[in-house]
């Protein structure tokens, strides 16, 4: 049994307002494995974002440990690769140079890297892209740029928030498609925000569902249908068995959408 | 940092760019075309508003007057504007990374701006004498306001999800603010050099018309007592055409370090796939 990349324990978070406390998080206990898809699903305000920024050493919680990679987190590791739901590119770089920026940043050689840069642009399908500039790309491209750039510097973990909410329905099916494949390809430990379930079951080992503000894990379900999973997997008993579960347990907690 | 887009010019991008030079000839000579039908038709005397082909006329045959004296605000004005962005620049930066810089020194330069610089125009002759320090001082003064303001907006303008992800790699402040924030402030930044650039040669007048024996100011002011209207307009032209070659100047550099800029490039149809 591999040892937990991410082990979040009794984690709390809380901010002050005027007259006391508002809980965002509270009692959180996570674990991911190495290589393991674990996906966060939850409604909006449920506090799924806060707990991937303290995931990511962004901003530290006010109670509880976060363990990464056996370490206790002090700020942002080096070991992760972040996407938001916005592809947050910079207009003024072209894609290469935007998927180089993680190895200038962190001032490693960049000639090295050209060609696992390279690499990543063509398990994208985005072959021929590297020249182009953001706002040449459509929303679906600039997300595939910005997978590209969390991954360059082969991190064990991936943290996404939500990548493919700005997307059409349409786009977004593919991506999720497409993410399985890179993944499937290059196993990294993922925790995946959404709040879309079938997306959650799609994609995931494990699925953990978060209850409405203060945010408390009310049940994490595990996902035993074998990959690749297609559009047709969508159909199956058990995709759809899981996909009620995990309605039924949002709905009692008041949760729904 | 200059990026080209790299690619031939579609038959439309070339109509554009004829446009972009046919147009504001056309408004340009249409103007001037006004301008004289109403001094023939309205039968206005000569020292009201003499008509274009004598000021014209005016400026070709005493072109080393003109090019005298206009080289010498064009000196102070390219100064001054030079002047303004080295102070201008690095003191948005250096605000932005800080709230109590920001607290303490913005007020403080507000100050300076409120001040009509036509009224401490003469403070400043009685400082530095009479020469180019004045003009130069006063195109800075009027000049740096616009492009520190602009330049602090775009600092500040820099999407919350880039940070968090620049933060997110460990990045120092000095990349943060090198690689992150003064790339994206560039488009504000020539925004204000833009406006800048014309305040500059206001300054510069300013500076001029209060204490200098040189340069176009200058000319305009003995020119307007000696009621020569011809001088005065001839004058007023040359210092119309220094600022629209100057502010085209800027703007074309404009275009080659931004090419990605929507300002730039407008709104494309784009037609990627996927």
């Amino acid at each position: 049994m591999s040892a937990a990349v991410i082990a979040v324990r009794h984690l709390d978070m809380r901010y002050r307002v005027p007259g006391g406390f508002v809980s965002a998080l509270e009692g959180i206990n996570l674990a991911a494995a190495a290589g393991e898809f674990v996906t966060l699903v939850g409604p909006s305000g449920c506090g799924k974002t806060t707990l991937l920024r303290i995931v990511a050493g962004l901003v530290p919680q006010t109670g509880g440990e976060v363990d990464v990679n056996g370490r206790p987190l002090r700020g942002p590791t080096r070991d992760i690769g972040i996407v938001f739901q916005v592809p947050a590119l910079m207009a003024w770089r072209s894609v290469l140079d935007n998927i180089l920026l993680q190895i200038e940043i962190r001032r490693l050689d960049v000639a090295s890297y050209r060609g696992r840069a390279l690499d990543l642009i063509k398990l994208v399908g985005l072959s021929g892209f590297e020249g182009r500039y953001p706002y040449q790309l459509s929303g679906g491209m600039q997300q595939r740029v910005a997978i590209c750039r969390a991954l360059i510097h082969d991190p064990s973990l991936l943290l996404m928030d939500e990548p493919f909410g700005a997307l059409d329905a349409l786009t977004r099916e593919q991506m999720n498609l497409e993410l399985q494949r890179i993944w499937l390809e290059r196993r990294k430990t993922v925790l995946f925000i959404t709040h879309s379930i079938p997306e959650a079951i799609f994609l995931s080992d494990r699925v953990c569902v978060m209850s409405p503000r203060p945010g408390r894990i009310l049940e994490t379900l595990a996902v035993p249908i074998p990959r690749p999973r297609t559009g047709a997997t969508m159909q199956r008993n058990e995709f759809v068995g899981l996909v009620g579960r995990v309605r039924e347990v949002m709905q009692a907690s008041g949760g729904w959408d | 940092m200059l990026c080209r887009l790299g690619h031939f010019l579609t038959a439309e991008e070339y109509r554009e760019t004829r446009l972009d030079i046919a147009l504001p000839l056309l408004a340009v000579g249409v103007f001037f075309v006004g301008w004289y039908l109403a001094v023939v038709l309205l039968k206005l005397p000569a020292y009201l508003l003499p008509s274009p082909v004598d000021v014209f006329r005016e400026v070709f045959t005493r072109w080393p007057l003109f090019l005298s004296h206009g080289l010498d605000t064009l000196w102070a004005v390219i100064a001054g504007f030079v002047v303004s962005i080295l102070v201008a620049g690095p003191l948005a930066v250096l605000i932005v990374s800080s709230r109590t810089l920001e607290r303490t020194l913005m007020p403080l330069i507000v100050i300076s701006q409120t001040v009509p610089k036509v009224a401490i125009a003469p403070l400043f002759v009685i400082w530095m004498g009479f020469g180019q320090m004045p003009k130069i001082s006063i195109a800075f003064l009027i000049a740096f306001f616009p492009i520190l303001v602009a330049t602090i907006g775009g600092l500040k303008s820099v999407e919350t999800e880039l940070l968090d992800l620049v933060r997110s790699m460990s990045a120092t402040r000095a990349q943060i603010v090198r690689k992150v924030q003064i790339p994206a402030a560039l488009p504000q930044f020539f925004s204000g050099l833009k406006i800048s650039v014309c305040l500059a040669v206001v300054g510069a007048i300013v500076g001029e018309f209060v204490g200098s024996d040189k340069g176009l100011g200058f000319l305009l002011l003995t020119a307007t007592g000696a009621l020569n209207a011809k001088q005065v307009y001839a004058t007023l032209v040359i210092l119309i055409l220094m600022g629209i070659v100057l502010y085209w100047i800027v703007c074309d550099l404009e275009k080659r370090l931004l090419p990605w800029h929507v300002s730039v490039r407008g709104q494309e149809l784009f037609v990627p796939q996927g």
